[in-house]
């Protein structure tokens, strides 16, 4: 859906409620289907707690998660309890699972569908499928919106209204998919579906026999496992985006260090160095036991060869500034360096969304040519918290004549006028006249009235 | 035999290399009637490889901006670095200056001698095209370091400075002071725009400078700098440009 038609709607279903109830910030996101894909299987492979064989379903737009626990029943006390506890599992990561349990695929898909709610799943043994699906809109059996459309043009709406019809005739009248998917959903034909392989996890692990007790051998050790891991990295196309590195004592302390870097790199010498800058910074024992190093996330080495923010492939400039970023995030953490994008919002303190240069989500910065507020009305100096000023205004919803602030008399030559409000829904709304005014100095500020409370605050300068 | 050309050529660079100021390749010189800078100071649209710094009183001077625009030319497609220790730039500000957020980082240092140190390290990066910051005290090691970095790096360093720092000893290539002034005539009520005296105190090789002292015009709707006319008031001359 369009940004904006979200925004629309969202503005038509909200506004004409009056009642003061604060719900939770509405969040637009861009649609991705290859990131919603890749959550998906993460997803999947975050089930292998509950079965070996885990996937996620074959269609256009995937959004079930497919898992055979053909054999696991027993160890969760049965097939209510384990779709139970999926269903908990998933509530607890503030998802809003419906979950059910048939033989079939295609009877577990309809279930899920359209039997199951969220906080009672649905179990359809075999012997019951004959009476669980007949009763169900054909839309259960995972069929195309064409021939959803052709079925509900001639009065079909459920699976018992196909099941009369003559076999033979069906795939001639509304292709194979129908009479596939019917045969599927009661397991006259077999359904499979391709497993997730969870990935390997990237990690190397040092423990000694004699503790290390020099920095020069700790230097050593680490660089033959960075290699290590490095070059298993390497056979399959990756780099590092993020290092977890753990360092254990003889009394079993652990010293945790997280590294993480602009581009995904398979640079030893650099992944080194970045490591190094946290250790110089930190208070690291004088023995150790055990170094363990773990590629947390990683990313294709092809994207490597891009610039910083995902441009054209990078010059060996573009190169520079990438490991001066890396640089800068592991010596000085990672919320220290960042890059902004700007947000379709009016409100000036959620405006703009500063995120970390080594964070591994690229998102991206919406045009400026796009927004609906003037740029040229924001300040380049926002306070973080607005400043209480004393401000002398002539009419009550007038513009202020002088103010002062930081213990000087500012006297209002001209001025340029902005209201901003914010939903009620918001948290933490906004309903403000803002004025970026020049005082007889020439200076520039942004100020505002709050429009419920009357009073005056300065927000920000132009410098 | 050498030729006129050959002559120019050598005359030129000896020019340059007397000034230390380095050219920018590929990038073109605005036009005296665009940038009013350019009449105060010729190169300061080409200028890299050292410090400028840009002094002004108190909050809401309009330095930053008017620093940003006249070294947009400079940095070109290169990255510009922020450090803002204050945590109080703002990134639509800024877009507002035509910068492109995608070349633009934001380091938040908590304390002095990192905000130090990350200038430093930003100024020897050649990908680097400026780094901005702002410092109250500097000490002259500091600054002399500084000043080696942005000339190993090819870089620019804008330092934001209070107009007290006038009198302290610099390492900067040009020091510039900035005191804003209150706009003559109508406002326009969609373009806020406002007047800078830019006066130039300092340069420390002979450069060619041809006033030491400009009246220019923001305008933050465009971005341009407009040089005020010293004969009639800029009202006019505004809206005769945009007739």
């Amino acid at each position: 859906m369009p940004l904006a038609e979200a925004e629309t709607l969202m503005d038509c279903n909200l506004a004409p409620r009056k009642a003061k109830t604060t719900v939770r910030e509405p969040h637009f996101q861009a649609f991705d289907p290859a990131a919603d894909l890749d959550r998906l299987r993460q997803l999947a492979i975050d089930c292998e707690c509950f079965t070996p064989l885990f996937g996620i379903e074959d269609a256009e737009f995937p959004e079930s998660l497919l898992l055979d626990v053909t054999g696991c029943l027993h160890l969760f006390g049965g097939d209510q309890d384990l779709a139970s506890r999926l269903s908990e599992t998933f509530r607890a990561r503030e998802f809003l699972p419906r979950v059910a349990i048939a033989t079939t695929i295609g009877a577990a898909w309809a279930a899920a569908h359209f039997l199951a709610k969220q906080k009672s799943p649905a179990v359809v043994s075999s012997s019951q499928l004959p009476a669980v699906l007949p009763p169900l809109p054909l839309a259960a059996l995972r069929l195309t919106v064409n021939i959803l459309s052709v079925l509900q043009e001639l009065g079909l709406r459920t699976i018992s209204q196909i099941q009369v019809l003559p076999r033979a005739s069906i795939p001639s009248r509304f292709g194979p998919l129908l009479l596939k998917r019917l045969d599927q959903a009661f397991g006259d034909e077999p359904e499979f579906f391709v497993a997730e392989k969870p990935r390997e996890p990237f990690a190397v692990h040092w423990e000694g026999e004699f503790p290390i007790k020099s920095r020069e051998v700790l230097h050593a050790v680490s660089q033959e496992l960075l290699e290590d891991l490095l070059s298993r990295l390497t056979k399959r196309r990756e780099g590092l985006r993020q290092l977890r590195c753990v360092l254990r004592d003889c009394r079993r302390r652990s010293y945790e260090f997280h590294v993480g870097f602009t581009v995904p790199t398979d640079h030893a010498r650099h992944t080194f160095e970045m490591l190094c800058l946290q250790w110089e910074r930190a208070d690291l024992p004088d023995e150790m036991d055990s170094i363990h190093l773990e590629a947390v996330v990683t990313g294709s080495l092809q994207t490597a060869q891009r610039d910083l923010f995902g441009h054209e492939p990078g010059t060996d400039k573009d190169r520079e500034v990438v490991t001066l970023l890396d640089r800068l995030s592991n010596r000085l953490g990672s919320r220290t360096v960042l890059r902004g994008r700007l947000l379709p919002e009016a409100q000036p303190e959620v405006a703009v969304a500063y995120e970390p240069c080594t964070d591994p989500e690229m998102r991206t910065s919406i045009d400026p040519e796009c927004l609906k507020t003037k740029l040229s009305q924001r300040p380049t100096s926002l306070f973080t918290q607005p400043e209480s000023i004393e401000a002398l205004a002539i009419a009550p919803d007038g513009l202020p004549q002088s103010f002062r602030w930081n213990h000087q008399e500012h006297h209002v030559v001209r001025s340029w006028q902005e209201r901003i409000e914010t939903g009620w829904w918001r948290v933490v709304s906004a309903n403000r006249d803002y004025f970026r005014i020049e005082v007889h100095t020439g200076h520039h500020f942004w100020i505002f009235r709050r429009l419920d409370q009357q009073d005056w605050f300065i927000h920000g300068t132009f410098d | 035999m050498t030729s006129p050309i050959l002559a120019e050529l050598s005359a030129r660079l000896r020019q340059l290399e007397r000034s230390r100021v380095r050219l920018v390749p590929g990038v073109s010189e605005p036009s005296s009637s665009e940038i009013g800078l350019h009449r105060l100071l010729p190169n300061i649209s080409s200028f890299r490889g050292g410090l400028v710094e840009w002094l002004s009183d108190v909050k809401g001077a309009g330095s930053l901006s008017l620093a940003v625009l006249a070294s947009q030319p400079a940095v070109g497609n290169d990255y510009w670095i922020f450090v803002d220790s204050r945590s109080q730039l703002h990134l639509a500000g800024l877009a507002a200056l035509s910068l492109d957020l995608q070349r633009l980082v934001l380091v938040r240092p908590q304390r002095s001698a990192d905000a130090l140190w990350v200038v430093e390290q930003a100024l020897r990066t050649r990908g680097v095209g400026a780094v901005v910051c702002e410092f109250d005290h500097l000490s002259t090691t500091s600054f002399r370091r500084l000043q080696l970095a942005a000339e190993t790096g090819g870089t620019l360093g804008i330092l934001l400075r209070s107009e007290r720092a006038q009198h302290q000893p610099s390492w900067a290539e040009y020091r510039i002071l900035v005191r804003p002034l209150a706009t003559s005539g109508s406002s326009d009520p969609w373009q806020p725009r406002r007047r800078l005296q830019v006066e130039l105190l300092r340069a420390r090789k002979e450069l060619m400078a041809a006033a030491k002292l400009v009246l220019v015009e923001l305008q933050d709707a465009d971005g341009r700098v407009c040089l005020v006319s010293e004969l009639a008031s800029a009202a006019p001359a505004v809206r005769a440009t945009s007739a």
